[in-house]
């Protein structure tokens, strides 16, 4: 799912509450070593300084009873109650012992607890100088003067002490760090998680907007509408929205002939102008490439229609793009929740075909249609179909003969395109045509057909015909740079004489670089190659340019030929241009010749070579060339003939 | 920085009653502690606690963007 990126960036709320038990944790443990290590060390400490006073006093009672010359009771008794306090209740035991006899006194202790404290440290479990007896702590002593070895116990008063002393200490201490720790903790956790927040808030943008427009991009786009369409209970449901797609016609072109960097001005310009239009809670989003997506909550198909017009109107408007004003135009479609979809992907889907709808049908702006979209998507896999055909040679040529009104015979051939397609049988070009110039194979399609020809113009010349064969060139296909050396090598591969290939020029609106198409053109012609103009008489085919291409063959069109017997007009347009013709010293054919009395007329006002159904349709390869070989007479100006089929 | 309250009752209240005890404590415990510097630190985490009572703000909730008010 595309939302998860943005629910990981925000799903970060638990930072700070981790933050301040980590902190917390962390003080209250900090806090109990430091209790526990300054409790021993004061232990440890104390309990030092007490074996050092007993054994002080130890040693001075031995050298004291060594110095006295009285029995050694009577000495001990003295020297003990001299240094003891008696008024300390600490139970303790002093023992005294020399080669001849010992003596004892003890206080708050019972013989049998003294024998076993005398008997513990006889053979001591270690060297603190520490015993246990009914879980009572005692400290000894023991010094061997020269006659006297004196044995001091006394239970241990120190661990008490340095509880009593240092435990309340540490307590009020800790009691004290602990709510430093906290201060510190929620400070810390605070500036940790505001930082955090903001680095995410940043990392959000970067990750849901586009950088060079600073539009929201398509992970923007899925999450809104992932909350818009299938929002939490708690959120407001939506009645209705439209969803526009909107591509523009004409970036490629901008991008490849101006740069990047043109094509990035027309991108800020377009996205600029459309965010004036767009106001909240429509939302303009750059999905990528030079494709837009608006998501207008509220919005329903009409409101969408006057929406979608004000932005082909905004793209129409030229835009400057290195001192030169460029019409890129948008092409829009619309697709509205919940009555085209109501998933998010397919709302999408909807809005997308319907602008490849509008594209097609360079109408600026469509709405999603079942119906109309159900012709769409057939072209689209035909669309898809178009490489195999190609490289499977499905698209073959028909050949259309061009009569000679005089002689009635066959003068030259037209091929046209047909693709013999394994699903749905035998197409003509209106039906794939147009795929394959919005599909970018124009050059590549210009140049499988030129092969063909020369094919079939070279197997024609080893048997012996030569008739010339014409194919239609789009003027797309003369961009191809490469275009007129694959010709000239092709020639040249199959040994085919130019004066066989024919090129017609067919028109459409685009205005392209006329100078370029002229170089292109005239480079042809330096092959050998006759140039024709398709269609004479509409479209683009203006004097001018007819003056500019120097062309060889003018083929005036079939519209002024089918009502030609009733229509003065027309006629007086057929009659100027074979004028025109004969000025520029070219030839004419006369296209859609239907009928004889249409042939007659046309024959009779000057026109020498003709085609239409009247003649032949356009014919399989073997059959035309059986008409050929046979020097068939396909007009023998008798009523009643029939045009072969 | 601006003071704002930023302690509801019950917030401002505890401290109020952990700032005269502690102050309290630190003034008058005879032998407890026995330790000036422990009495000098009990006195200032008292008073700072009297000082939230007094204002019902607190410096630390204030960096930390915390307020118990607003809930």
């Amino acid at each position: 799912m595309p939302t998860q990126p943005i629910n990981h960036i925000k799903r970060d709320a638990s930072v700070r509450p981790r933050l301040i038990v980590a902190c917390l944790v962390v003080s209250v443990l900090i806090s109990s070593i430091y209790v526990t290590v300054s409790y021993r060390l004061t232990a440890d400490v104390s309990l030092q300084t007490e074996l050092k006073a007993m054994e002080k006093l130890a040693r001075l009672l031995s050298s004291e009873l060594t110095m006295l010359d009285y029995p050694l009771e009577d000495k001990a008794d003295s020297l003990v109650n001299l240094l003891s306090d008696p008024n300390d209740k600490t139970p303790r035991l002093f023992y005294i012992q020399s080669s001849s006899e010992d003596w004892r006194r003890a206080h708050r202790l019972s013989k049998a607890e003294q024998i076993q404290l005398l008997t513990s440290i006889d053979s001591p479990p270690d060297d603190t100088h520490l015993i246990t007896v009914n879980d009572r702590s005692f400290l000894w002593q023991k010094y061997r003067g020269p006659e006297f070895t004196v044995t001091y116990l006394q239970q241990t008063t120190a661990l008490d002490m340095t509880l009593s002393f240092v435990a309340k200490r540490l307590l009020i201490t800790s009691v004290l760090v602990f709510w430093i720790s906290v201060w510190l903790a929620l400070t810390l956790s605070s500036l940790i998680a505001k930082r955090a927040q903001e680095i995410n808030d940043a990392l959000a943008k970067i990750a849901t907007h586009d950088a060079l427009t600073g539009l929201p991009n398509r992970l923007y786009l899925m999450d809104t509408l992932s909350n818009a369409l299938c929002p939490n209970t708690s959120a407001k449901s939506l009645l209705n929205g439209s969803l526009f797609v909107i591509d523009l016609d004409k970036f490629k072109e901008v991008n490849d002939s101006f740069g990047h960097s043109a094509g990035d001005t027309l991108l800020k310009e377009v996205a600029a102008r459309l965010l004036k239009i767009v106001t909240p809670p429509a939302e303009l989003i750059r999905i990528g490439g030079d494709e837009f997506i608006i998501w207008a909550p509220e919005l329903d198909i009409d409101g969408a229609e006057a929406l979608a017009q004000q932005m082909v109107n905004a793209c129409d408007t030229p835009i400057m793009i290195n001192g030169l004003a460029v019409n890129t135009g948008a092409s829009i479609g619309i697709s509205h929740y919940p009555s085209h979809a109501n998933e998010p992907e397919a709302l999408i889907v909807c809005a997308d075909t319907a602008m490849y709808k509008a594209k097609e049908q360079r109408n600026g702006w469509q709405v999603y249609d079942d119906n109309k979209i159900a012709d769409y998507k057939h072209n689209l896999q035909l669309r898809a179909e178009l490489n195999d055909a190609m490289q499977q040679s499905q698209i073959i040529l028909h050949y259309q003969a061009k009569v000679n009104l005089e002689t009635g015979l066959i003068v030259g051939v037209e091929g046209l395109c047909r693709w013999e397609h394994p699903r749905l049988g035998l197409l003509m070009p209106g039906q794939f045509i147009d795929l394959i110039e919005d599909s970018g194979k124009v050059q590549e399609f210009g140049r499988y057909i030129i092969g063909k020809v020369i094919q079939q113009a070279a197997m024609w010349q080893q048997q012996g015909i030569q008739v010339p064969i014409a194919i239609n060139l789009s003027p797309y296909n003369l961009l191809d740079p490469g275009l007129v050396t694959y010709i000239h090598n092709l020639l040249n591969e199959n040994q085919v004489s130019p004066q066989l290939i024919e090129i017609e020029l067919t028109e459409n609106e685009t205005c392209l670089n006329i100078k370029y198409i002229k170089a292109a053109l005239e480079k042809i012609k330096s092959l050998g190659i006759a140039l024709a103009i398709d269609d004479f008489g509409t479209g683009m085919s203006s004097l001018a340019y007819l003056a500019h291409l120097n062309v060889d063959v003018l083929k005036i069109d079939r519209a002024f030929v089918a009502d030609i017997e009733d229509n003065p007009g027309h006629r007086a347009i057929v009659a100027s241009a074979i004028t025109l013709s004969q000025s520029f010293g070219c030839k004419m054919v006369v296209e859609g010749v239907e009928t004889m009395s249409q042939a007659r007329l046309l024959h009779n006002m000057g026109c020498v070579i003709a085609q239409g159904y009247l003649f032949a349709k356009p014919l399989p390869e073997e059959k035309i060339k059986a008409h050929i070989v046979a020097a068939k007479t396909l007009y023998p100006h008798s009523e009643g003939l029939i045009a072969s089929a | 920085m601006a003071i704002e309250s930023n302690l509801n009752t019950v917030d401002r209240s505890l401290r109020g009653l952990i700032g005269i005890g502690v102050t309290a404590f630190a003034l008058f415990n005879g032998d407890i502690i026995d330790d000036v510097f422990i009495e000098v630190l009990l006195g200032i985490f008292g008073i700072l606690n009297l000082i939230s009572l007094a204002s019902g703000w607190c410096p630390v909730y204030h960096i930390a963007g915390i307020s118990t008010r607003k809930q």
